[in-house]
């Protein structure tokens, strides 16, 4: 292609002549020190807290100590870029992002700024990265249920919109898995009038974890519906710390029109790590395990923006599933226990469950929604009531069954209806189930049609099942899902149709 | 630390109490700048005021028969004291405390003018007028030149920077061709 030198010049002389001919004018400072991400500055009276800094070739940074001599701002981008002497400049503005539906199906930093090569993002509104939360009466309780498409989950700790969900386990134990199972079955809220959009903010991954996860959520239509917001862990350390808040004002603008909105903060724990980080090289006094004092509040006032609308403020609203990592199962660490003290439950992920082929590792035991419950659809509540104390008492049976050899009746009933839920609740990732599905194979297992199927054979049975009712019981699934409730009627359909079925089988 | 921030405000406020109007706070301030220079470049005078094999009061003494007729009595007294107290290192940030607290006294706003070519004598003070008259202050003016600058000049008044330089402009035109 030939270049065209004059066009070229033509254009940049135009676009010179529209730049602003004014006088710069800034309220500076000078860069005494600069050092670990942080730069300390003299000057900058006026300076608000969280306000934007700009430093010399292209670097911000955030204002967070107002000292009486000093300033110490955190740097978002290549310290070694900034020597001692530079002008520090006053931008007027907090930190803030782009928010809308410009940013769904973009990859962005925790600055809003694209990641993808997909271009700019031209949103028309910005909101600041720290906003506080709402009060008591701009809230109303948690109603609607949230389905994460996972039979686990949707069925014994089921999640409802506007509730903060712990996410927690070691290392390798599914939970990232869990949260784009998540994503991706709000797919189906698209075809509703009141769909979910999604954020999935990475903290502190690695870059190829990222690429993978967007990938499995492409493939799979999730990003239509979905911003990722990244810091990587070789992002800066204030990145990784700003990067909930970004990603929650991101949430912040659906729930706020109306919308509603999920959030994924995964991890808390590296964000913790990079605030704890910052703090040491802002000179803050370390308390327990290191962490500044402010740590529980660094995590209260970032969970407490998720919530859901009251009705005279459009009822939207913003999910939380935040995910912390435990080292060696130890929930009594300093940041699981603020963590579990703040959101309302938590889904346990079990390591040794996990390596027993038990996916997703969810912790029956350990795990508990607070407020969920409420938001559940009648029809799973009749069902699965029973199911969390049914595979509870299971447990228990199994341990003294590995000793005993003679069983009675019931006992052994108990075993392997146990063991047959157990199975039925395993599921694979990416294949997320509809809550009108999962009615129909639990209600099945519930009440012993599986109990003479043998142990390898209940996947095939599930999906034959699941397959049967599509065909001839369609019925029944749409009965579930518009109504919501098991009628008597339904459930005479339903015997029915799994009788039918297993004369088949 | 505690202890030499303390001795710096002391220091800095018996300075500042000498100083009554501009241009005694003028002399002050170029002779403490030029002793805080010549502190730091000369190594003989340098390593003069640090040695600790010379008596204490032998040092007091080189400085009055030095400097008794060249600077003002009461400030080669303060500056006695620091001597005496071994507390001479600290000038550097007595200099900036005294310059901070002097400004705020005696209603003063420092400036300092970059320039990216060196002004006229009349431009200069046509400058100077012009910020008395913005500021309603006492101008502590200091010009330097920055050819990097291209054209145009960089005005700062304490902290607010006022930057009508080329160099800029080009930046902020940068900044905007590329859409940052």
């Amino acid at each position: 292609m030939e270049i065209k030198t004059n066009q070229i010049g033509d254009l940049l002389r135009n676009q010179i002549k529209n730049i602003d001919s004014d006088i710069d004018i800034n309220e500076v400072g000078e860069v005494l020190e600069v050092g670990d991400g942080v730069a300390r500055t003299s000057g900058l009276g006026n300076i608000m807290s969280s306000e934007l800094v700009e430093f010399p070739n292209g670097v911000f940074g955030m204002a967070l100590n107002l000292e009486e001599e000093n300033v110490g701002a955190v740097l978002f981008g290549d310290s070694s870029l900034i020597k001692e002497g530079d002008t520090a400049k006053r931008t007027g503005r907090v930190a803030e992002v782009p928010v809308g539906e410009e940013l769904l199906g973009r990859v962005v930093n925790p600055l809003g700024q694209p990641l993808d090569g997909k271009g700019p993002i031209n949103a028309k509104e910005t909101l600041p990265i720290e906003r506080k939360a709402l009060g008591v009466m701009s809230r109303s309780p948690v109603n609607e249920p949230l389905q994460t498409g996972l039979k686990a989950i949707d069925s014994m700790i089921p999640i409802g919109r506007g509730q903060r969900e712990l996410i927690i386990g070691d290392r390798q134990t599914g939970k990232s898995a869990i949260a784009a199972d998540t994503i991706i079955n709000q797919k189906s809220s698209h075809d509703t009038d009141s769909p979910v959009h999604c954020i999935y903010v990475a903290i502190g991954q690695k870059a190829s974890t990222v690429a993978k996860l967007v990938g499995e959520l492409e493939s799979n239509g999730a990003m239509d519906y979905t911003t990722v917001v990244v810091a990587n862990a070789s992002d800066p350390a204030p990145l990784q710390y700003i990067a909930p808040y970004a990603g929650c004002a991101m949430g912040e603008y659906y729930r706020d029109n109306g919308m509603h909105a999920l959030i994924i903060y995964d991890d808390l724990s590296k964000q913790a790590v990079a605030y704890r980080q910052m703090s040491l090289v802002l000179r803050r006094p370390p308390g327990r395990e290191a962490f500044p004092g402010d740590v529980f509040y660094l995590h209260s006032r970032l969970l407490e923006r998720a919530s859901k609308l009251a009705k005279d403020l459009k009822s939207g609203s913003l999910t939380a599933l935040p995910i912390i990592e435990t080292q060696e199962g130890d929930v009594s660490a300093y940041i699981p226990t603020n963590v579990i003290s703040i959101t309302d439950g938590q889904i346990y992920l079990n390591t040794s469950l996990f390596n027993g082929g038990v996916r997703p590792a969810v912790d029956v035991g350990l795990s508990v929604s607070r407020v969920g419950g409420n938001a559940q659809i009648k029809a799973m509540k009749k069902i699965a009531g029973k199911l969390r104390l049914d595979l509870a008492q299971f447990r228990e049976l199994e341990a003294f069954a590995k000793f005993a050899s003679d069983l009675d009746e019931t006992t052994a009933l108990q075993i392997t209806r146990g063991r047959r839920m157990v199975e039925i609740l395993k599921q694979n990732q990416y294949v997320p189930m509809s809550v009108s599905n999962q009615v129909v194979i639990i209600y099945a297992a519930g009440k012993g049609y599986l109990d003479d199927v043998d142990l390898d054979r209940v996947k095939e049975f599930e999906v034959g099942l699941l397959e049967y009712f599509h065909t001839k019981h369609s019925d029944c699934l749409d009965q579930i899902s518009q109504e919501g409730d098991i009628s008597d009627d339904l459930e005479k359909a339903m015997n029915t149709g799994i009788e039918e079925f297993k004369k088949t089988f | 630390m505690k202890q030499n921030h303390k001795k710096i405000k002391i220091y800095s406020e018996a300075f500042c109490s000498l100083v009554t109007n501009f241009q005694e706070f003028q002399t002050t301030k170029i002779m403490l700048n030029d002793f805080v220079v010549l502190m730091k470049k000369d190594s003989t005078i340098s390593a003069f005021l640090q040695s600790k094999s010379i008596d204490r009061s032998q040092k007091v003494g080189i400085f009055k028969n030095a400097l008794n007729d060249v600077i003002n009595n009461d400030l080669l007294n303060i500056i006695i004291v620091m001597v005496e107290n071994d507390d001479i290192n600290l000038l550097s940030d007595v200099n900036k405390n005294f310059l901070s607290l002097a400004k705020e006294k005696l209603n003063v706003a420092y400036v300092e003018v970059v320039a990216s070519f060196d002004m006229a004598d009349d431009s200069k003070n046509n400058l100077l007028q012009e910020l008395k008259t913005a500021t309603n202050k006492e101008i502590d003016l200091n010009f330097s030149v920055d050819k990097s600058l291209i054209g145009g000049l960089k005005i700062k008044v304490d902290d607010m920077l006022f930057d009508s330089s080329l160099k800029t402009k080009l930046e902020n035109a940068k900044l905007k061709l590329i859409g940052v």
